[in-house]
Formats: structure tokens, sequence, C-alpha cells
């Protein structure tokens, strides 16, 4: 048995007393050192370290998780009776049994009114806000983001972020004309192509959609852009582009406010990705594509090389085309196709053979 | 007994911390013994933690470090201790999600309705959400402030905090709608007020503190500031009213030929240029004195604060922690803005890979929004602010504070769900 000086403060005071303690099996017994009275014994299944033991500074010992008396010890030597005599010594907190049941409880509600919010809330939110935007503010918006997805897509070696040439603007017209009478949509409508080798396609707020070069070159003939382009004006007509973006916008603070502010930057980033991926959900496909049927067949346009579209896609990208955000969002190719081909009453072309080649080399700039 | 103990002439006294016989008072009551180094490892493990699990243990990182800078902190030669959890954050967190945001979200629908619907009524229910929202500022920092000092223990003795929390949003509240109708004139009252109910209202076990602080003593610090930023303000307004004047320059500029409109919108800059920076010169010394105004109010605290009989005195000085902070904010700003200029003007990236984009853009926005911000404002600000503060401080009567009792204790369960939702404290104690 051993005794070690120590100083005692007794939970009640600020006061110290200068003691000396007595380690063992019984626990600590604290004996004042004026005049010799015992002040206490800690049971020694009671004993517990203040924090872990740092060479160079004292022992600090509580009795309990939540006691207030404490004992500090210079003696590093104690130690080594205290591990063998006090078996819950390194127990710091009360443990884990008395913060589960707040975490679970709580944590619960939490989830349950995130997962409202999120599948609830933001959606409705979204739809209704969607129609209440005044039309100057969806085209800045819009206007915006065209300019930098351009921005992140364009791979012009002269850093234009759309391609144009006097021929091809032509065509371009052209083509958007034959279809823009054919949709429901006041405000309007620009069409632009990126230089970028991505087979894709995009709508985006106030009417303004982006082709890729890539699927110009991809595309067998003008009508089957068309039929993307009809299917892009679809999304137009029923305002999804904005829908997404605010269901984004919605999102991204959500996820803001769950991360904490720790990546306050990387949410920018997260959500940005997210909307180069963004996924309407087939519902909002199937009305766009509705829409293309409509458009193509009231201007008499041929809707069977859209149709194979699908099947090219298909497989060039084993089913699952990853990178094509426009496609990605449905298993139902085959389906979309049959749809497509089984609607399609029309028979004529949408561009002179001139130009069509004028649209395909929109982007030549160089070569031309 | 095996152990032989050093018996002095008045029985044995143990400073178990410094391996001083005696205990300190004086210039060396408050004493800080953190370092950079151990504080860096403890902030890159919380950052590696905190990256692993999606940020959810930011609750137990912040819990760590100030169990640091508690227990590091040294009054008459004891350690203070900290005894929050994260898990008492974490809930925290967790209720604020749970009640709160969904709350606020439901408001926010209802506002955007009201405010493309009836933008008359709409402006309303903004202007009630804005002035909500500072209230429950207000109200989660008295709030914040509790959860600490209840988890704060000296020598088995806990601190706490009475006083309501909606009292003192609503006083704080009102003091900001005074400073606004008086033009800045009632912020030392307003300070003076809040700050006392701040501090008698923290208690030591069963003792408040005291404070003497007077409005008038404030107000001497903070003219100065009031005054430039008074004369910058003025400057510019009676610009802008000439402006009328400058209306026929505009319309030069407008001017269909080329020459003329280049002509008068050079001369339309200069005219702002040259009359402007005036101002501007005027307004960056009152923000000079802003920071001189805020570093004094921490000086003036420790002058008028006091605790059962312990009276305490600070001799900080000013440009030491503007050193501090230049070093650790104005600095690393600097080199930040240089290098956004350097990356996207005179490297000029020009076009780029969206593949290649995301991680280094990534590891990019997390360095520089997070992990070095949250390293240069502990090792670079807090730790030698600390330190100089508590170098600076003399406690007078500091045995005093040995005749405080044990208070009755009345923790809140869980902690700082508000301030969390808020993200006010990036890196912050």
């Amino acid at each position: 048995m051993h005794a070690f000086p120590a100083r005692y403060f007794d939970g009640m005071t600020a006061r110290p007393t200068d003691v000396e303690i007595q380690i063992d099996g019984d626990g600590v017994s604290i004996r004042e050192l004026a005049g010799g009275r015992v002040l206490g014994v800690w049971p020694a299944d009671e004993v517990r370290l203040v924090e872990r033991p740092r060479p160079g500074s004292a022992l600090r010992l509580r009795r309990d998780s939540h006691g207030a008396e404490r004992l500090l010890l210079a003696d590093d030597r104690a130690l080594i009776d205290l591990r063998a005599n006090c078996p819950k010594l390194n127990r710091l907190h009360g443990g884990f049994r008395n913060s589960w049941r707040p975490i679970l409880i709580w944590g619960s509600a939490a989830a349950v009114s995130v997962a409202f919010i999120f599948f609830v809330a933001i959606p409705v939110l979204a739809e209704r806000a969607a129609s209440w935007i005044p039309q100057e503010v969806e085209y800045e918006m819009g206007a915006r983001v065209a300019d930098q997805m351009a921005g992140l897509f364009s791979q012009d070696s002269e850093e234009n972020l759309y391609c144009a040439t006097p021929e091809g603007d032509i065509a371009l017209q052209r083509m958007v004309d034959a279809l823009r009478d054919k949709i429901d949509y006041a405000g309007e409508v620009s069409v632009r192509v990126v230089p970028t080798p991505v087979v894709n396609a995009f709508a985006l707020p106030g009417g303004q959609i982006l082709l890729f070069d890539g699927l110009l070159d991809f595309a067998k003939d003008a009508e089957a852009v068309a039929g993307v382009l009809a299917h892009e004006f679809g999304h137009v007509e029923h305002r999804h582009p904005l829908e997404v973006f605010l269901k984004n916008a919605g999102a991204g603070a959500l996820l803001g406010l769950l991360l904490g502010d720790v990546s306050g930057g990387a949410i920018i980033v997260l959500a940005s990705q997210l909307y180069l991926r963004a996924s309407y959900g087939q519902e909002a496909e199937r009305e766009a594509d509705d829409v293309a049927i409509r458009v193509l067949n009231e201007s008499g346009i041929r809707g069977d090389t859209y149709a194979e579209f699908f099947a090219q896609l298909r497989d060039k990208h084993g089913g699952l085309p990853d990178e094509l955000a426009l496609f990605s969002t449905h298993p139902g190719n085959e389906e979309r196709e049959a749809h497509v081909r089984a609607s399609s009453t029309g028979r004529g072309s949408v561009l002179s053979d001139g130009d069509w080649d004028a649209l395909r080399h929109i982007c030549d700039t160089d070569a031309d | 007994m095996t152990n032989s103990m050093n018996a002095g002439a008045g029985g044995v006294v143990i400073n178990c911390e410094s391996g001083d016989l005696q205990r300190p008072g004086g210039s060396d009551a408050i004493e800080f013994r953190g370092e950079r180094k151990p504080l860096a490892g403890i902030i890159v493990k919380n950052t590696l933690l905190t990256i692993i699990t999606f940020s959810i243990y930011r609750f137990w990182a912040r819990t760590n470090i100030r169990k640091y800078y508690w227990s590091n902190t040294l009054l008459l030669g004891d350690r203070l201790e900290y005894t929050g959890r994260g898990g008492e954050l974490f809930v925290g967190f967790l209720i604020v999600m749970a009640i709160l945001v969904p709350v606020s979200i439901v408001y926010q629908i209802i506002e955007v309705f009201l405010l493309t619907r009836y933008p008359d009524v709409g402006f309303i229910v903004t202007l009630v959400y804005f002035v909500g929202f500072i209230w429950l500022i207000h109200f989660a920092f008295f709030r914040a402030r509790r959860y600490r000092l209840t988890r704060t223990v000296w020598r088995g003795i806990h601190a706490g905090q009475t006083g309501s929390g909606v009292k003192y949003a609503t006083r704080a509240l009102l003091w900001g709608f005074a400073s606004i109708l008086t033009l800045g004139l009632s912020v030392p009252w307003g300070h003076v007020d809040l700050q006392r109910y701040e501090i008698t209202n923290a208690r030591f076990g069963r003792t408040a503190f005291g404070y003497a602080g007077r409005a008038r003593e404030v107000f001497r610090l903070w003219w100065p500031v009031l005054a430039l930023m008074g004369v910058a303000l003025v400057y510019w307004g009676v610009l802008i009213g000439l402006n009328q004047s400058i209306g026929s320059s505009r319309a030069a500029i407008d001017n269909p030929d080329p020459d003329v409109s280049a002509a008068a919108a050079r001369a339309f800059l200069e005219f702002w240029a040259i009359l402007l920076a005036p101002g501007l010169v005027i307004w960056i010394l009152a923000m000079a004195f802003m920071v001189r105004f805020r570093i004094a109010l921490i000086r003036y605290l420790f002058n008028v604060l006091s605790l059962a009989g312990a009276r305490f005195e600070s001799s900080l000085s000013i440009w030491r922690i503007v050193g501090y902070y230049t070093v650790a904010f104005v600095l690393p700003l600097l080199v930040l803005v240089s290098l956004l200029i350097i990356v996207f003007v005179v490297a000029n990236p020009g076009t780029y890979q969206l593949g290649g984009l995301g991680l280094p853009l990534g590891l990019i926005v997390f360095f520089g929004f997070f992990f070095l911000p949250q390293l240069m404002v502990h090792l670079l600000f807090y730790v030698p602010l600390i330190r100089h503060v508590s170098e600076t401080l003399t406690i007078e009567n500091a045995e005093e504070v040995e005749t405080i009792v044990q208070g009755v204790r009345d923790d809140p369960r869980f902690g700082e769900g508000l301030v969390d939702a808020f993200s006010f404290d990036v890196g912050a104690i």
C-alpha cells in the first residue's frame, strides 16, 4: 500500500486542501494532511481519470463520471497503483449507454423531416415556383447556365463557346423555324451548338437549348437531329429545365445544411455536377417524347431516324451511356424507340441536303 | 509510507502543474500553455475523420479542439476542464434538422407564394422573416454560450449561465433598431447593456461575474469610427447629389460617334475616380479605427470584470493583435486573391475538360475553404491571441476566487444546434 501527496477539491468550494491519499483494493482514501482527518473514501470502481495522463502534468482524478470532487496527483507512480486497483479508471465518460437514445430518437425525427423536405417540399415548391418566376428572370438564369456549360465542354481552339458559320446558322434557323410554332411556349427559344465531341443536347431554363457538335456527327440525318430538337422543345414546353434547376438549388441548400459549413465551396461544385447529370425522370421524358412526336407529325417530318437514334446509342454504349444525361434516365430505350416509331406519321424531310451539310459542319470554321 | 513529502513551514503545498511550490497569483493567475504542434495534430486528425464521415464527425472535432484549449488554460495553477461531448452537439444539430428546418421551409414556401401573388403582403412577410432570423441568431448565441459555460469546470466547480435567451435576443434586436434610428450613436449603450446582461448572468459556482462597464467610456473609443464613417458617407452623398449635373456627360457617352462617346466616358470615369478616392481613404481609416475599437473592447471588458472580489486587469497590446490578425487573415486573403488572379487571368486555362476538373477542383476547394483556414485561424490567430491575452492579464485578489461555492446545476442536455445550423463558427472555438 502506497501513500501519495495530493491536492483535493471537495466539489463544494474552489478551495484546495492538501491531502495524502492511499490507494488499495477498497479504493482511494483521502486524509487531510493538517489534522489527519479522513475526508472521504472513493470506492475503487468509482475512480476515474479526468483526462488521459500526460507526461509532465498532474494526474487528475474524479469520483464517478459526473462527480464534482477532484484529486490532483503529481507523482506518476500513483498511476501504477491506480491501474492495479481501479477497474473503471479509463472510462472517460458515462459511457455510450446514456447517449444513444437521444441520438436515435432525434436522428429518426431529423431523417423523417429531411426526407419530407427532399421528396415532398422541394418538388412541390419547385413545381409551383417554376410558374411564379417571371420569364425574364428565367431567361437570365438559363443564359448564365448555358455559358457555364458551354465553357465546360467547349473544345474550340479559339475559345469560342458556340459554333457559327453563315451557312450553318441559316440551316439551324430553318430547322428551328420548322418546329418552333408547334410548341406551346410564349417566350423566346434559342438553339446553339457547342463545339464538343460529346453526344448530347440540353434544354436549359428560358427556352435555351444547347446541341453538342458530337450529336450532329453521330446523327444519321437531319430528321434525327430534328427529333432530338423537338424532344428538347418538349422539355421547354413543360418548363422542365426550370423545375430541375430549382429542385437542384433546393437540394443543394439542404445538403449544405446537412454537411455543415465544412464544404460550402464543395457544395457549389457538387450542385453544378448534379445539374450536368440532371435527370428529368421517366415521366418528364415521356412528356417530352410526346411533344416531339406531335411536333414532328404536325410538321410532316419523318420520325424513323429519330427512333433509330435510340438503337444507335444503345449499340454504341451498350444500353447505358452514362455520359448521356439526355438518354440515361430511362432504362426503356427500346420502349421509347417503339413508341416513337409507332406514333410517327410524317414522311417528309426537314432540311435540304445542302443545309444538312452546312449544319453538320457548323463547327468546322478552320476547315472552310 | 514509502513516499516522502515536501514538508514546508505552512504544511505541504503541492503545485502539481508547474512544479512551483507556491500557488500563482497576480500576473501569473492565468496561464495559457497551448502550443501549435499538438493543436495542428488535432486539426489534421479532425479533418481526416470529418472527410471520412461525410462531416458528421465535425461535432466531435469541435469538442476535441475545445478540450485542448480549455485544458491548457490554467487559473491559479489549475487547468480548466471542458466536459462537453460531441454527441451532445450532434443531438442539438439533429433537433434543429428535425424541427427548425421544416418550419423554415414551410415559411419560405408561404413567403415565395405571397411574394409572387400579393407583392404588398409579401414584403411584410419577408421583413418578418428577416427580423425573426436576426432575433434567432442572437438567441442561438446566448444559448450556445450557456452550453459552453455549463461544460466548463475548474477545481470541480461548474460554470453556468442564468438569464433568458428570449429576453436577451429581444433586447439585442431592439438595440439593433436603435442603432439604425440613431445612425450608430447608440452603439456604445447597446454594447454595454447587452454585455452587462451576458456577464452578470454568467456564473461560476454560485457566484455571478461582476460588470462595471460604462457606455460613456465605450463611446470614447467609438466616436472616431462613427465620425470617420459619417464624413465618408456625407462626402459620397454630396457626390451622388452632384450626379444630376453629370447627367449631360452620360448623354454624351451614349453619343453614337465613338470618339465623342469615348472621351465623355473617360472624363466621366476620371471625375468619379478622383472624387471618390478621398472618400475611400477616409473609409479605410474608419475601418482601421473599427479594428482598434473591437480589440480595445476586449481589453475594456477585462478591466471592468470581477469575480467574487477578484478584479481583472488587462494590458494587452492592440497593435500586437492587429499584427496577429493581419498575419492570419489579411495576408492569406491577399495570397488567395493573387493566386486566383494568376490562375484565371495570367495563366488563363481557357477550356476545361469536365472529367479532369472534378478532383483537383474539389481538392482546391477543400484546402482553400476548409482545412487551411482552420489551421491558420487556430495556429496563427487563436494561439498567439490567447497567449498574449493571458500574459497581459493580471488578477487582483485572485485568492478570493477560492471562496466560490458550487452552485445548483441546471445544464442543457444538448448543445448549440442553432448555431451550427447558421454555420457561423467556421473553424472557431
